[in-house]
């Protein structure tokens, strides 16, 4: 830790405001500066400009393993005590608020004025809406309200200097000026700090239902993925976890969430009640709170890296196939213990991977692995939680549109402020 | 900077004799877009078929420095398209081929000239459609569609064109192909796609488009509300969103909207003593779509709807819409020029926004209607006048600066689907200040470095303080 650089924010900005942490990447420890007003983040940007120092933005820093370490920071940047909601429009059903603001905190906020907030994403106290921006995290309920990205109206923003940047607005439609909103969104802290964001909000259901079935293996959770999402129903959110295999009874467990009018989500609920044997239904409260713990137990606990896999609707079997046999040779069974949870509607695959024995050369191996059998599929490969010695990008392979990244990059924030190597950029 | 003879062979030689518009009649169809009052003739219009051809036509273009417009179908109404002093337009009008069309994983790849209303007429027997649809879809086309960022009635549910665009193959400016066409969930690094759209032709060309298929619901049903007045219809659309409705659509079209429409071939059945019309259509399953209906008719009854009517059957669904879609050129039976505002305001001030706009009309004299996509509180007053009387063109100008003040005062915005354009330039100052805009030029930039890329467009010339000074009136700019 670089004693030069505490002593400087102490100063400037008064012993209340630095605390040390850990960092959550290897490295040394890190200061953290968490300003309280708009100016202190303006404050501190332009010191750090003028010492060329370069800063990691962070939040809570629940999601600072999912990029690389930096390969340099002088202190982290938090917006923690940044909170708050500036407006809630319940008539207009739109809510603004500072980026510390937890999830949790603004999705207690909106329901009282009868909106849902998405995305509804795992650990809501520990996430930041900055934060579920900046790493564009999109929860379960993305099968039925989209992704993150598309319900941000607007953000205001710092850039490496200090200086603001204003995108977009609080209305639901808007296409005045370019969307940077679009560009900030999933940009993993490496184009500005996100001061503040406004978000399109949905109507709280009115009745909550949650329909669990079991299937004997891989095949019939398949089929009747199919079955679910040919239904005449709109889940919001709709997940297959493989139950511990020392349960010999059934392979897999699937959650269908249901949520809306009152009358909607009875119909919807006979139609997959009649669809699906011996399911079994919560509702109300029961089943919100199942959905909490179902929801928190994905990335919540986690004891090593997570591969997520996303591919086209059509792959979804054969992608969880490939992964399957993956992760049932023989040194991948002796290094790692699977916990799979997927999302048949967005055809996505979650497997985290806790660790019986350090692989880092098959941990980055099997990546690789996979990438090359699923490029064919439109399928794409995210590691998360990736000690640093694993050589593969957690990210994937360079994307197409690399050198135009960059110069985005170079002409927002040409002093690189941004901590670098985290995100976009080879080893 | 003209042409060296080189380069017109040149370009000859890429694009063929049908890609190449050089006569003074043929440039002179590309003068302007929708927004007629603006117009340039540009020195070239070049219509490539394909990517390939795009990009070597735009490494000529490149290395004689000249200026680039890329044009749709030009149906744009904020001067998007209109070419610019000296340079070239391309044009996507050869480009209308269906590329790949993917049933199971619910997406088509199309060029960029392909029609709007086709894409969806084309994957209608596979149950899907293309969700977003702009009162001009029978003719703007989806290259179009993305460099605006357009719009719709049906977007209040579906949401604008960049939720459904999924990739794009872009040429640049220098003719580098940008393929960023794989359909991902999320996309690989940077969000170039999502930032592109919008961006009004200043990044680059989109030659190809990867975009999102919807499936079909089950069931769909329109709603005719019939008010004795303007300001019911606008009190009942900001219930709705405040009860949480959720229909796919909800447009409100007043009296001397209705009495254009019912006097033209667009002619769907509006009463003609109505003072305003709600078209509501909800769409979802059987009971999803009951439960709307029931909920809409309740709350438009309650602001003092004197008839709540259903479309009897498919063919009279449709000829409701095609009044709503139609409307626009029906006001040519009111004068022989439209000027259509395209302002967005929070929808909790419907009223008080539509009151504001009636007022400015009259006080300046002008012929207003209103039609518009009260469930996003996109509003289009609509101006009708005569471009030779030139001042009458001044307050129309006037009272279009005017609208636009106030509804960003009110909280809103200056666009919500027709885009900057040139006709709104100027004004981003009201909603950006030097900062902001400085952002986004950055960007602009880091596309562009030449800024030959529809320059003058979207982004103001001048300071905003120098900006904001020359807010006063313009000089006409009929002819």
């Amino acid at each position: 830790m670089n004693e030069r650089v505490v002593s400087e924010l102490e100063r400037t900005f008064g012993r209340d405001s630095v605390t040390i942490l850990r960092a959550r990447f290897d490295g040394p420890d890190l200061p953290v500066l968490a300003p309280r007003t708009s100016e202190g983040f303006r404050e501190a940007l332009r010191l750090a400009h003028r010492e060329r120092w370069t800063i990691v933005p962070t939040g809570l820093g629940s999601k600072l393993s999912w990029t690389r370490a930096p390969r340099k920071a002088e202190f982290m940047l938090s917006t923690w005590a940044f909170a708050g909601v500036i407006a809630y429009e319940p008539g207009d059903g739109t809510l603004t608020a500072r980026a510390g603001s937890t999830m949790a905190e603004l999705a207690t906020r909106v329901a009282n004025g009868g909106h849902t907030l998405t995305p509804d994403v795992q650990r809501p106290r520990q996430a930041t809406l900055g934060g579920v921006i900046a790493a564009a995290h999109s929860g379960s309920d993305r099968l039925r309200y989209g992704s993150v990205r598309e319900h941000v109206l607007g953000l205001d923003v710092l850039l490496g200097d200090g200086t603001s940047a204003k995108s977009g607005g609080r209305l639901v439609k808007n296409v005045t000026g370019y969307d940077l909103h679009r560009l900030f969104a999933g940009s993993h802290g490496s184009l500005c700090l996100i001061l503040e964001a406004s978000l399109r909000l949905f109507p709280l259901p009115e009745e909550d239902c949650l329909i669990s079935i079991a299937a004997a293996d891989r095949a019939q959770m398949l089929r009747w993925s199919r079955t679910i999402l040919d239904a005449d129903a709109r889940p919001i959110s709709f997940t297959a976890v493989r139950v511990d295999p020392l349960q010999p009874a059934f392979e897999w467990s699937l959650s269908v969430r249901l949520g809306g009018r009152r009358e909607v989500v009875a119909a919807e609920r006979a139609s997959l009640a009649q669809r699906l044997p011996a399911c079994v239904v919560l509702e109300g409260s029961q089943a919100r709170g199942e959905v909490e713990a179902l929801r928190d137990k994905n990335f919540g606990e986690i004891d090593g890296p997570l591969l997520r896999v996303e591919v086209r609707p059509a792959a979804f079997g054969i992608a969880l196939e490939l992964l399957e046999q993956l992760l049932q040779a023989p040194d991948a069974q002796a290094s790692f213990r699977p916990r799979w949870w997927c999302e048949p509607g967005l055809a996505r695959i979650d497997v985290a991977l806790r660790p019986l024995a350090h692989d880092p050369e098959l941990l980055a191996r099997s990546v690789r692995t996979l990438r090359g059998a699923l490029s064919g599929l439109g399928g794409r490969v995210r590691l998360f939680h990736a000690a640093s010695d694993v050589t593969v990008d957690p990210f994937g392979e360079e994307p197409q549109g690399i050198a135009l990244m960059h110069a985005i990059r170079e002409r927002l924030d040409p002093a690189r402020v941004f901590a670098s190597g985290r995100f976009l950029e080879p080893r | 900077m003209a042409l060296s003879s080189a380069a017109r062979k040149e370009l000859s030689n890429i694009l063929g004799a049908r890609g190449v518009v050089d006569s003074p009649a043929g440039r002179l169809a590309y003068e302007s877009d929708g927004l007629a009052l603006i117009h340039e003739t540009p020195q070239l219009v070049l219509l490539p078929r394909n990517t390939e051809e795009c990009a070597r036509a735009m490494r000529v273009l490149a290395n004689e420095n000249v200026p680039v417009v890329g044009r749709g179908a030009g149906t744009g109404l904020s001067g998007g398209a209109t070419p610019v002093a000296g340079g070239a337009i391309v044009g996507t009008a050869r480009m209308r081929d269906v590329l790949e069309l993917n049933v199971e994983n619910r997406y088509a790849r199309v060029q960029a000239g392909v029609v709007n209303v086709d894409l969806t007429a084309m994957c209608a027997k596979h149950g899907l459609f293309y969700a977003p649809d702009p009162s001009s879809q029978q003719a703007c086309t989806i290259g179009g569609n993305v460099a605006e960022n357009s719009g719709g009635p049906h977007c209040f549910k579906y949401g604008a064109t960049t939720r459904h665009v999924l990739g794009l193959v872009i040429v640049r400016a220098d003719g580098e192909i940008l393929d960023l066409s794989t359909p991902r969930q999320e996309p690989d690094g940077l969000d170039l796609v999502g930032l592109f759209v919008g961006s009004e032709g200043t990044f680059g060309i989109a030659t190809e488009v990867t975009v999102r298929l919807t499936k079909k619901p089950a069931a769909i049903e329109t709603l005719l509300a019939i008010f004795p007045s303007l300001d019911g219809a606008c009190d009942a659309t900001s219930d709705l969103i405040a009860a949480r409705i959720e229909p796919s659509a909800i447009e409100i079209l007043d009296k001397l909207t209705i009495e254009a429409v019912e006097a033209s071939v667009f002619r769907a059945g509006y009463p003609k003593h109505a003072e305003a019309v709600l078209l509501v259509e909800a769409e979802g399953s059987e009971t999803e779509v009951s439960t709307t209906v029931r909920d809409v008719t309740r709350i438009a009854r309650a602001h003092g709807a004197i008839e709540v009517r259903s479309a009897r059957s498919e063919s009279e669904r449709k000829k409701l819409w095609a009044g709503r879609k139609g409307a626009f050129g029906a006001m040519g039976r009111i004068a022989p020029d439209l000027y259509v505002a395209d302002v967005c305001v929070p929808r909790t001030k419907l009223k008080q926004l539509v009151a504001e706009t009636t007022r400015i009309a009259r006080e300046k004299g002008l012929k207003l209607s209103n039609v518009f996509h009260a469930g996003d509180g996109n509003l289009h007053p609509n101006i009708s006048y005569d471009r030779r009387n030139l001042d009458e063109v001044e307050r129309v100008l006037a009272a279009g600066r005017e609208i636009m003040t106030l509804c960003v005062a009110a909280g809103g915005s200056l666009t919500g689907e027709h885009g900057v354009g040139l006709e709104k330039r100027e004004e981003m100052c009201l909603v950006f200040d030097d900062d902001d805009l400085a952002a986004m030029k950055s960007v602009r930039e880091a596309w562009d470095p030449t800024r030959r890329l529809n320059p003058g467009k979207l982004l103001p010339i001048h300071a905003c303080r120098e900006a904001r000074a020359a807010l006063a009136p313009k000089s006409s700019a009929a002819r």
